[in-house]
């Protein structure tokens, strides 16, 4: 129910941070920058010095020849709730944040809906998980080049000085992520094309209250936002909260056009994915043939390394169609075109979603939309021209033994919504890691499922196919969690009230 | 069909400790899968039973008879009748004293049938996925599933694939296209006449309810449960005849409270809560598994237990006359529900079997029946001002309205209704595979 909105004023877009509402996709390269703050009074000044840096939502200014104008350098940032603890927020502020968010992306009961078990545990993390450093907040750093990447984090890093031990990065901890060309992902598929539109920004989309706090949201509901008593904001940096349910106290919107950001920082195991492919392939052809290794790969992702969609492409890939993203499932009921279990079909059903008819199958894929905002990181194993060039026969048969490099790569995924629970968490525990997704009996989403368990059953990926379905052997963990974090990203004004608020 | 069975017993002063220790471990007992009975320590051997579909032990408030009171709710899908049924508990359970033992008026194991019926209560609205599913059917039809899949993974299935599409193209594609559109409209046609026939006894339904509830709550209440039924044709058009829509929001904003950490207390004296002590946090336990059960009551308001019960009879019919299989208006991850009003009409109970977890339960609940919702409970105390629109208001009201189980069993805890329903569907074309291949006895 693409709803048709008002258009967000410039003043408000001026108040949101940009990385809510931009992918900054003309910025290839991306440092993000994790610290922990020791002293309260000191992370507010720092808070301050860095306030008018931040890089908002405004729409960018248009030059004589018309085009846009876009930054060559952005900066934002997010707070996890240990660091707005930190910085000396009461825990009354801290009780009006959403319980997920106070726990924490690490926290038992998180790791058990997300199904961040065995290697994925928190446990074996390297960033963000129990017993490591805390982290407070998250730099984010786009740049166009590498060298201007280095000074903008050269920039931060003077001002982390200037901050005297009051805020610290985190060591180690700095992950530096890139936009490669063609926008192709580890496995070796082109990424990052579906992105809802926000409602309003301007023209019509997904309400905007699904990714901006302070707005009616799917449900036509603004649900509550974090506050704080007006006595803490005696400068009135914050507007007052206008709901009429909370009337009887003195209470300021925290939250309003403020959002959460989900971090994960996704391993993939390229090797180790292709390997299955050639395996599955021996087994069910009798021969290593790298064509049926790519078209069982693109079975798994639902989309041809090119990009182009199953439904669209149902028998080979068609670079014309990469980009595509106006299509639905109603004319593949039954996944003989793109599987329904599938990686983009779990991630995003469109209109069908077993048992349910279309209008309540859209409904329900635009209640738990993400807004993606992903680098990958690592240097490729091999060349995307591989995959989508049948003509490259040497690399082809290099597919075929591919091996190991030990080279970490992946992906920063980082996505914003409104609502961690029901769209992050949704997404990843009712779609990707349910096994009876749609009417599936046995399988998890190929890519991100939380596969290979050792106390559940094994998972497969069915390909439905006439007269008889294939069924792959027991799926491995091609993707593991290293890392991972739930964040607030303030307003600009609740950042300028976070450096102003005098604390205890 | 599967019938209910809803004991509300209570519990002797004292025994309430006794009774949780007790029916805590056969409750992990269930959930680890594992029988760690021994040492005498009193346990359910469910995995014994051959005719229950689900099963609950839950430890519900007693407030009528004191604050300090509770009572012991069993609930239990079977099949069979109630004598066979209460047998095979005794059968299954080894230490039957040890849990009813805690319960006035039990007098031991030769007496429990006549002390289960009457603390029987009969439910005012009864839904069941399959009607005419036996556990023995059903976990059939897995194991076909099972044996289907796994003769379709070895290598010859890889074989048969290649003959198969050579064997089926002999007919010219139009009478293909021909027949299958005959056979469609036929379908249709067939299916079209059915549910009229059955949807008849819902005129002999309705003057039943007429003189229970009045003629006003009967009219009301059905109004109020289709007003967001819209995608249904005759629903429609009652919807415009009668004008009959949601209400404006009252207010744009949620009406929840705003600190997440809140706990739930009692709106009115009476009105059950989950207690801050109890350790076994409801969210905690209905986030992974597969299917997950839901035991909510609610205080109604004064005057309006009428109206509650005109809103069950409704669902009532239509769950029975009208509901395909595995689907009631539309929501299809329901194994069984039952509401109950109990207490004279204090309080309305609701005992449902679901798939999924709980968030995307509710949310299920809040995308097919928002109208439905209200009708049910906005007359029960602390249900919010616009109702289940205001999800988060809602979602609070239902987890600070709801009674954590203490055993909670299934006999086929991995299989959704659409699991069922597709095991169905390869059940009736395995047999009528089996028939054609039958009549060729050359093979």
């Amino acid at each position: 129910m693409t709803q048709q909105s008002p258009r967000l004023t410039d003043d408000v877009l001026a108040d949101i941070q940009g990385f809510v509402t931009s992918g900054y996709g003309h910025l290839s390269c991306a440092a993000y920058l994790f610290v922990q703050f020791h002293d309260p009074g000191r992370a507010r000044l720092w808070l301050r010095r860095l306030g008018p840096m931040i890089t908002s939502a405004r729409a960018w200014p248009i030059a004589p020849n018309g085009e846009k104008i876009k930054p060559p350098l952005t900066l934002n940032i997010a707070l996890s709730a240990d660091g707005l603890a930190a910085i000396g927020l009461p825990r009354k502020v801290l009780d009006t944040f959403p319980l997920e968010f106070q726990q924490g992306i690490a926290d038992p009961s998180r790791s058990r809906i997300l199904g961040d078990t065995e290697e994925s545990d928190p446990v074996e993390w390297e960033l963000g998980g129990p017993g490591k450093p805390p982290i407070h907040a998250v730099l984010i750093v786009h740049a166009e080049s590498d060298e201007g990447l280095e000074a903008g984090c050269h920039t931060q890093r003077a001002l982390l000085v200037d901050a005297a031990g009051g805020v610290v990065e985190l060591p180690g901890s700095v992950q530096m992520g890139y936009r490669p060309k063609g926008d192709y992902e580890p496995f070796g598929f082109h990424d990052g094309i579906a992105q809802p539109p926000i409602a309003g920004i301007p023209g019509n989309g997904v309400p905007a209250g699904e990714f901006i706090l302070g707005y009616p949201n799917h449900f036509q509901i603004i649900p509550p936002t974090p506050v704080i008593p007006a006595e803490l904001d005696p400068d009135a940096v914050l507007p007052p909260l206008a709901n009429p349910y909370q009337a009887s106290e003195q209470l300021r919107d925290l939250g309003i056009n403020g959002s959460y950001v989900v971090y994960r920082k996704l391993a993939q195991e390229v090797a180790a994915f292709w390997q299955f492919m050639k395996q599955e392939t021996v087994r069910r052809t009798g021969a290593d043939d790298t064509g049926h290794m790519i078209w069982l790969a693109s079975r798994c992702v639902g989309r041809w390394p090119s990009g182009s969609p199953l439904v669209l492409a149902p028998v080979a890939d068609d670079p014309q169609a990469s980009d595509r993203n106006d299509f639905m499932y109603g004319d593949d009921p039954d996944g003989l075109s793109c599987p329904l279990g599938a990686h983009t079909r779990r991630a995003n059903p469109r209109d069908v979603i077993h048992p349910y008819d279309r209008a309540h199958s859209l409904s329900m894929s635009e209640a738990h939309r993400l807004l993606r905002r992903a680098r990958v990181f690592g240097p490729p194993l091999f060349g995307p021209a591989v995959l989508t060039d049948p003509a490259n026969l040497a690399g082809r048969m290099a597919l075929l033994d591919l091996g190991d490099d030990g080279k970490e790569r992946g992906i920063h995924f980082f996505c914003v919504n409104a609502n961690i629970k029901r769209q992050f968490e949704f997404v990843q525990q009712t779609w990707c890691n349910n096994p009876r997704f749609s009417g599936l009996n046995d399988n998890k989403d190929p890519i991100i499922g939380d596969n290979a368990r050792t106390d559940q059953a094994s998972s497969h990926m069915t390909i439905p196919q006439r007269p008889i379905s294939v069924r792959t052997a027991a799926l491995p963990r091609f993707v593991k969690v290293r890392g991972g974090a739930y964040l607030f990203m303030p307003s600009i004004a609740a950042l300028r009230f976070l450096a102003a608020f005098r604390g205890n | 069909m599967p019938r209910g069975l809803t004991v509300i017993a209570p519990i002797r002063l004292g025994e309430q400790k006794r009774l949780r220790d007790v029916l805590r471990p056969i409750g992990d007992d269930i959930r680890g899968r594992t029988l760690k009975g021994g040492a005498g320590r009193p346990h359910i051997d469910f995995n014994r039973s051959s005719s229950i579909h689900f099963a609950r032990f839950a430890i519900l408030d007693d407030y009528d008879r004191g604050l300090d009171r509770k009572r012991l709710l069993y609930s239990s899908n079977y099949d069979g009748d109630l004598d066979a049924h209460v047998a095979e508990l005794i059968a299954i359970t080894s230490d039957l004293d040890a849990i009813w033992g805690c319960c006035e008026g039990y007098e031991g194991r030769a007496q429990f049938g006549a002390f289960i019926r009457a603390h029987t209560s009969e439910p005012d609205a009864f839904y069941i996925a399959f009607r005419d599913e036996t556990v023995e059917d059903i976990q059939r039809s897995i194991s076909l599933r099972r044996q289907v899949r796994s003769l379709l993974d070895t290598a010859s299935a890889g074989r048969l694939a290649t003959i198969l599409p050579g064997l089926s193209g002999r007919q010219p594609e139009w009478v293909r296209v021909v027949r299958r559109a005959v056979t469609t409209a036929g379908r249709s046609l067939g299916a079209a006449i059915a549910w009229s026939i059955r949807a008849l006894p819902i005129v002999a339904d309705l003057p039943q309810a007429i003189v229970r509830c009045g003629f006003k709550n009967v009219y009301s209440g059905t109004l109020r449960i289709i007003a967001s039924l819209d995608r249904y044709v005759v629903f429609r058009c009652v919807n415009r005849l009668t004008r009959n829509r949601l209400p404006p929001l009252k207010s744009v904003y949620s009406s929840v409270a705003l600190d997440n950490r809140s706990v739930p207390v009692p709106i009115v004296p009476g009105d059950e809560t989950p207690s801050a002590q109890d350790d076994l946090s409801p969210a905690f336990r209905e986030d992974v598994i597969t299917q997950n059960q839901l035991t909510l009551i609610t205080v109604v308001r004064e005057g309006q237990a009428d109206r509650v019960r005109a809103v069950m009879a409704a669902i009532d019919s239509y769950a029975r006359r009208l509901a395909a299989p595995g689907s009631l208006i539309g929501i299809s991850t329901i194994h069984f529900v039952r509401w109950l009003v109990i207490d004279d009409g204090r309080r309305l109970m609701m005992i449902s079997d679901y798939d999924g977890s709980w968030e995307s339960y509710i949310d299920e609940f809040a995308e097919l029946i928002l109208s439905g919702l209200d009708a049910i409970w906005e007359t029960s105390y602390g249900y919010p001002p616009d109702g289940a629109r205001d999800l988060p208001a809602f979602k609070w009201f239902l987890r600070s309205h709801q009674v954590p189980s203490e055993v909670f069993y299934s006999a086929y805890p991995e299989e959704t209704v659409l699991n069922i329903v597709n095991d169905r569907a390869l059940a009736n074309a395995c047999a009528t595979m089996a028939e054609h291949i039958g009549a060729l006895q050359g093979l």
